[in-house]
């Protein structure tokens, strides 16, 4: 059975749809991870509610202390956004796929989905980010730790929308790293994801990879390498050399990215 | 449903099934196969297209999503009797061999050239962007440098 679609125009309709819908109704943001579902018909809703027209979703609030990023910002404006701000997330987002895939994959589809080795994902686990939820008549803030609850799964119920993420800003004297290497072999790829940050004079290190939900450690390579003693020698030496080169680039004098 | 696209310039009303891919709707429906099709996954990127003059996975669209918006394919960048700027450097500097690829490339080089910033562009840069699409026949060079010739002519 082919999915009823809408594309309402307003966030409440969203939200009515998403109450209705009951589990069955699944929301489309830039569909490059849906599609091939649903064409494969792995994914049978018989709802789609598709995101594009609500404009609101595609803003980008920035105060003194924080950078909001609507739900719909594309990966590609979120990357623009960030790069004299948060220019550590701007160059983790960079490492996302290619750009045809950038300019419509977004915020919310990729925090929603919560594959492991999502760059974003990283990023707002090591920054302590908010997901902000919104379903009829409620809305809450829940931080990226209680978020992402494992490999695709995370706290949102089925009539909850992710409207926004909310990145803080650095305090000052605060420093960012980001490293990420992917090694493609013919059956797959294995990724290790770090990101390194010091703030307040205590150094933080989160690590990801293909099968591994980003884990948040002290900034030292031996408190990663006790956290990872339980992955498959191969990921952990791969996780670990990026982690290494994370906080190699923290102490360096100059911004990587500036 | 009934969508409105404006395909290669002329405004389009079809009728589509909720989950028809863009390539299909160009393809099976409009006859416009110069869209190629490979993984349907996003990786291969021989199903480039313009969508508002960004390259964009026709693959990884759902027609329905399109609705209003700008859709340019190969049939729409090459002119009527010649080849366009950049199919010309792709003939010269051998940057065709069986052309399954060849069009996912032109519509990349053709959002860059829009997007205007290529033309300060390293070789690095360049050819990471132009690795979006996978060619399987030419060893890449011949693309490069055509990709080159079209986005950073030399006077
Ligand atoms: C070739 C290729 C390479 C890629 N490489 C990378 C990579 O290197 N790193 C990376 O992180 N990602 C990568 N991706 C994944 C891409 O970034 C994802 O498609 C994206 O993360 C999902 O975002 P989307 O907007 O396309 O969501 P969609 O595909 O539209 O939706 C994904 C899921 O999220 C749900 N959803 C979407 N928006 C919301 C919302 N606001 N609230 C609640 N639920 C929502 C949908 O219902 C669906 O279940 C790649 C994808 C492709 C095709
Ligand atoms: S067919 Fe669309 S990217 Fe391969
Ligand atoms: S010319 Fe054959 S795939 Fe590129």
């Amino acid at each position: 059975m082919e999915p009823v679609y809408h594309a309402p125009g307003t966030l409440d309709e969203v939200l009515a749809l998403l109450a209705i819908g009951r589990g069955e109704a699944r929301i489309l943001a830039g569909g490059q991870t849906l599609v091939p579902l649903l064409f494969r018909v792995e994914d049978e809703p018989h709802t789609l509610i598709d995101l594009r027209r609500i404009v609101p979703l595609r803003a980008i609030d920035a105060t003194a202390t924080q950078v909001a990023l609507g739900a719909m910002v594309t990966l590609q404006a979120a990357e623009l956004a960030l790069r004299t701000s948060l220019p550590q997330v701007a160059a983790a987002l960079r490492c996302v796929g290619t750009a045809p895939i950038r300019a419509r994959a977004t915020v919310g589809g990729t925090a929603a989905l919560a594959d492991p080795w999502a760059e974003l994902v990283t990023c707002l686990h090591a920054l302590d980010a908010e997901l902000v939820l919104v379903a009829e008549g409620r809305e809450r803030r829940v931080r990226a730790i209680d978020f992402f609850h494992g490999i695709r799964r995370t706290a949102r119920q089925p009539d909850e929308l992710l409207r926004q993420v909310v990145l803080p800003l650095p305090v000052p004297g605060e420093r960012h790293a980001y490293h990420e290497f992917t090694v493609r072999e013919s059956g797959g790829k294995a990724r290790a994801l770090a990101f390194a940050r010091r703030r307040d004079g205590r150094t933080t290190l989160t690590l990801a990879g293909e099968r591994l939900m980003p884990l948040r450690v002290d900034g030292t390579i031996s408190a990663a390498q006790a956290a990872l003693r339980h992955e498959d020698p191969s990921a952990r030496a791969l996780l670990l050399r990026v982690a290494g080169q994370a906080l190699a680039m923290l102490d360096e004098e100059t911004d990587p990215c500036a | 449903m009934r969508v409105t696209l404006v395909l290669n310039g002329d405004a389009r009303t079809l009728d589509v099934d909720t989950t028809e891919r863009l390539c299909d709707t160009l393809r099976e429906r409009l006859d416009l196969t110069a869209t190629h099709v490979g993984c349907s996954e996003g990786v291969c990127g021989a199903c480039t297209i313009l969508l508002d003059d960004t390259p964009a996975r026709a693959c990884l669209a759902l027609t329905v999503q399109c609705d209003g918006a700008r859709v340019e394919t190969l049939e729409g960048l090459t002119p009527a009797d010649a080849l366009s700027p950049a199919q010309q450097a792709f003939v010269q500097h051998g940057a065709v061999q069986c052309g399954f690829c060849t069009p996912g490339f032109l519509a990349v080089i053709e959002g860059l050239r829009r997007q205007g910033d290529a033309a300060s562009w390293d070789e690095a840069t360049l050819r990471r962007e132009l690795s979006t699409v996978a060619c399987r026949c030419t060893g890449y060079d011949g693309i490069v440098r055509a990709a080159r010739a079209v986005l950073q002519p030399t006077p």
